[in-house]
């Protein structure tokens, strides 16, 4: 993908769950740039969120993410980008029980054959710039609900993907915590990450370079 | 059929591995017939094959040093049909051991050569799974028929003349020979072209393609060299110096009596394959890379084959 | 390529080391079974050794009497004229009878006092001495703690004729096992006890190594009434015997490690609900589902081994510890449930080869669907 090219594009999607349709939507998303994502609940922002990771397909439409046609991809393949290019933060913070915090944040690292000692490391890096330095050992169902959300972010942010998606990052958490994952989410924008934030926060929408609003599957213009 | 401990141990795993190759050789007729497999179904149908051949493989395994230790428990069973070692043992019921012995390498053989071609390109290679899968059934079948068989009324005749002195040999007028497979300067000289050999091809940067392209098979022919002349050095050389038993064909009691040369012979069978598989693998977009890591893992196995044969020799 | 193939190990062993509750009912049951096993081919494996080991140090030749076709006591005067055939070095006659003692079956051998010196008994662990004079006798260790015997103590023997002796050694729970229930005593003694003096049980015939057959066939022609087998074919027959108890004992437990298969897999497939979200979540952040099943394979893998492992060790816990209890009987006639004996046994390493190969065929084939429907979740499926 060459820099001039958009790092999302979805031309005319459309994508049905039940009684609710997401779309059609057109959407472009800059590289290097944040896209704040905002609208009520069941908006379809977390479905619009799985879209762009490759998690879900859309019934129509094109979706491309970093050069990738997502509608050509197999399940294989569209796995295979989020190991490279792709960082999400759900909003289910979900993590591996039983592996510590430090293993948790670097558990992407695995499938590339980084040593454990090297995953450990990065993964001390991530955590400080979160306030979370000496959390390496700590087991995760011992945290609170934000030094939670705050592992999740490390874990998406480590290997400084090309588009991180996030959903609801600053969501239940105090105000200064939530000011450390919008700095820490700037800085990877800053180093070139494209951002895709679905956030109810005001401070996250004033930190975005771009804004766009889904009421009930539709864009609001 | 003789029923002991080690003939129910080995008709489980070849039980198993029966079902196991059905199961796979099930697996490859959906692939085929349900629908063709495009990219979208060859990553999920190669790991299924992957798992499958894999748990084969790993099941085989373990069937290969019990099919030995189970030779060598019918001795006693067989003892008045004038059978003495494990090697009698084979000349009953000869074409079902034969076929265990042929078939249950082979499939090794094959499966490790699919799971390397899987490791070296994105698309499964149904034919060659198709192969394996149909050894691994074919071997475990031949395995349990063995085991079944009735092994009474056929006689057995000695083999070669037992002799513990050369007077002996003299006196009953036996000459005995080894083959010229088995004469040591064969036995080295191939052990250092494949020594210095496949190391050289593991480094990937230190041997031009153009060589590679013959040197390759040249390494494969001597790997399966080695085997025929390993045998027979081992049957011939080997056997009588460790055993003290001179004239007597005791590979089988080698591999079972003495524990770290049935080791030594899986690590040499294994550094064959490593040797054979790289120049079938050209075809693949990672076969230089997967062919290089099988070189070098060639070598390890087999120079740990030729320290535990020369601790047993000196 | 290897590292990632090493992480992928570590993480599986990661994850069976801290998340073992799964496994472990699972594994559980296999232990126990495959350790049965294990300690049945090993006490099978032990009798044989120590059986052949002790006809290997005999005669070469066994003469008993034919009877109506059967076995039967030997004549003493046939017996003497065994010493004009060619090739006879020796012999020893025996009386071997049983006899009751407080309710308790014991075997009593007879044999000539200066046989005692020279056999196997004389090299023995026992307390005391073996016996020098007619009226002393050797009494197995189990035998002597049924009865409350020690050196010095008085038994009698009362078959036929009531006979009073002198305990003047007791065997160690380590000599060979047959001994742990005998009485060895003076063949003219033994004679006495059961009250008939012109007969013996056998006739142990001592002959040059490799003529046993010729000296064999010349017995038998010398009259025919004598029932003649060479050692080898004694060792055939207590090999079959012990093998074919072995194979009928592994059997049965093969058919336990088959119905283990389904058993695995159906726990497997109820403890698979929770490992969904880990895989989802795995995939979601970029495993390959190849990766997955790599990883949740060699967990399987790793819980073989150590089933494998466990297994072993506690065979060899059960039967050197413990002595076998209730599973020895099964092996050793006239053993009781809780045998005070050593109890023979072989541990050898194929034995561990074939419980590793039991262990890991059992568990991979029993997670084999489990781990395959697992490595397939899609994330989405547990991300909503």
């Amino acid at each position: 993908m060459s820099p001039a090219e958009p790092s999302v594009c979805l031309t005319a999607v459309v994508r049905h769950r039940g009684a609710f349709t997401l779309g059609p939507l057109d959407i472009v998303l800059a590289p290097g740039t944040w896209t704040a994502l905002t609208g009520p609940s069941g908006a379809g922002k977390t479905t619009l969120l799985n879209l762009v990771a490759g998690l879900d397909g859309a019934d129509s439409g094109h979706v491309e993410v970093c050069g990738a046609d997502l509608g050509g991809l197999d399940e294989a393949g569209r796995t295979a980008l989020r190991r490279g290019s792709i960082g999400v933060v759900f909003q289910e913070r979900l993590f591996v029980e039983h592996l510590t915090v430090a293993e948790n944040v670097a558990v992407r690292l695995v499938p590339f054959g980084v040593p454990a000692s090297e995953r450990r490391a990065r993964a001390a890096i991530e955590l400080e710039r979160l306030g979370l330095s000496g959390y390496l050992d700590r087991s995760v169902p011992t945290l609170s609900s934000g030094e939670r959300q705050r592992v999740a972010v490390a874990r998406a942010g480590i290997t400084e993907p090309r588009l991180l998606l996030a959903d609801e990052p600053t969501a239940s958490v105090d105000e200064e915590t939530g000011v450390r994952v919008l700095e820490y989410l700037a800085r990877l924008r800053d180093r070139g990450t494209t951002l895709l934030v679905s956030s109810h926060d005001e401070s996250a929408r004033e930190k975005a370079d771009a804004h766009l609003e889904l009421v009930g599957g539709r864009l609001v213009v | 059929m003789i029923l002991n401990g080690w003939t129910v141990t080995a008709a489980f795993l070849a039980a198993c591995s029966t079902v196991l190759g059905l199961v796979t050789l099930v697996a490859l007729l959906r692939a085929r017939t349900r629908h063709p497999v495009g990219e979208g179904d060859a990553s999920s149908l190669k790991a299924l094959l992957g798992l499958l051949l894999g748990a084969l493989f790993t099941v085989r395994l373990f069937g290969l040093p019990l099919h030995y230790l189970v030779l060598k428990s019918y001795v006693p069973f067989l003892a008045d049909q004038g059978v003495m070692c494990a090697y009698g043992v084979t000349r009953v019921q000869a074409e079902w051991v034969r076929a265990v012995q042929a078939l249950g390498p082979a499939f090794l053989f094959t499966a490790g050569l699919w799971l390397a071609f899987a490791a070296a390109c994105a698309r499964p290679r149904l034919a060659l799974a198709s192969v394996a899968a149909s050894l691994a059934l074919a071997s475990s079948i031949a395995e349990l028929i063995y085991l079944a068989a009735d092994k009474g009324g056929q006689a057995v005749t000695c083999c070669t003349q037992f002799s513990s002195a050369p007077a002996t040999l003299e006196r009953v007028g036996v000459q005995w020979t080894a083959s010229p497979l088995a004469h040591p300067a064969s036995f080295a000289l191939l052990q250092l072209v494949l020594l210095v050999g496949a190391p050289w091809m593991g480094r990937a940067a230190a041997v031009h393609r153009s060589a590679r392209a013959w040197l390759g098979p040249l390494l494969t022919v001597a790997a399966a060299a080695n085997l025929a002349v390993s045998h027979a050095f081992w049957r011939d050389e080997l056997a009588p110096r460790v055993l003290g038993l001179p004239y007597h064909r005791c590979v089988y009691e080698l591999l079972t009596d003495t524990r770290a040369l049935g080791l030594a012979a899986l690590l040499l069978f294994g550094a064959t394959c490593s040797a054979a598989w790289p120049p079938l693998l050209r075809s693949a977009p990672e076969g230089e890379r997967v062919g290089v890591a099988l070189y070098r893992s060639g070598f390890v196995l087999h120079i740990s084959s030729l320290l535990l044969v020369a601790v047993h020799v000196v | 390529m290897g590292s990632r193939h090493l992480n992928l190990a570590l993480a599986a062993a990661g994850n069976v080391a801290q998340n073992p509750r799964g496994p472990l009912v699972a594994a559980s049951g296999l232990v126990i079974v495959l350790a049965l096993l294990l300690s049945g081919l090993a006490i099978s494996e032990g009798q044989r050794a120590e059986s052949l080991a002790a006809l290997e140090a005999g005669p070469g030749v066994y003469c008993t009497w034919d009877v109506f076709g059967r076995d039967a006591a030997v004549p003493l005067e046939a017996a003497e004229r065994l010493a004009s055939v060619s090739g006879v070095q020796r012999l020893v006659p025996r009386v071997v009878g049983r006899i009751e003692l407080d309710g308790r079956i014991a075997t009593v051998l007879g044999v000539p006092l200066s046989e005692l010196q020279r056999a196997d008994v004389a090299r023995m662990q026992l307390s005391g001495a073996v016996p020098n004079a007619p009226h002393e006798v050797l009494v197995g260790v189990e035998l002597a703690r049924a009865l409350g015997l020690e050196v010095g103590s008085t038994l009698a023997l009362d078959a036929h004729l009531l006979r009073l002796f002198t305990v003047s050694g007791i065997t160690h729970s380590t000599a060979p096992l047959w001994s742990a229930k005998a009485i060895v005593c003076d063949l003219a003694e033994a004679q006495q006890v059961f009250g008939d003096v012109e007969h013996v049980s056998d006739v142990c015939v001592y002959v040059p190594d490799g003529s046993e057959g010729l000296v064999a066939e010349a017995i038998q022609r010398s009259d025919r009434r004598f029932r003649v087998q060479t050692r080898d074919l004694v060792a055939q027959y207590f090999v079959r015997g012990h093998e074919l108890r072995g194979g009928t004992f592994a059997a049965l437990f093969a058919l336990a490690l088959a119905l283990a298969v389904p058993t695995i897999a159906t726990l497997s497939y109820l403890g698979a609900t929770p490992r969904r979200r880990e895989i989802g979540l795995l995939k979601a952040e970029g495993w390959s589902t190849a990766e997955v099943l790599e990883m949740v394979a060699l967990e399987s893998v790793m819980i073989g081994l150590g089933v494998a492992t466990i297994a072993f060790a506690l065979a060899v816990l059960f039967v050197r510890v413990l002595g076998a209890p209730l599973l020895a009987a099964y092996f050793v006639a006239d053993l009781g449930a809780f045998p005070e004996a050593r109890i023979p046994a072989r541990f050898t390493a194929p034995m561990l080869v074939a419980a590793v190969g039991l262990g890991v065929t059992v568990t991979l084939a029993g997670s084999l669907w489990t781990t395959w429907r697992t490595a397939r979740t899609r994330p989405i499926e547990v991300l909503r």
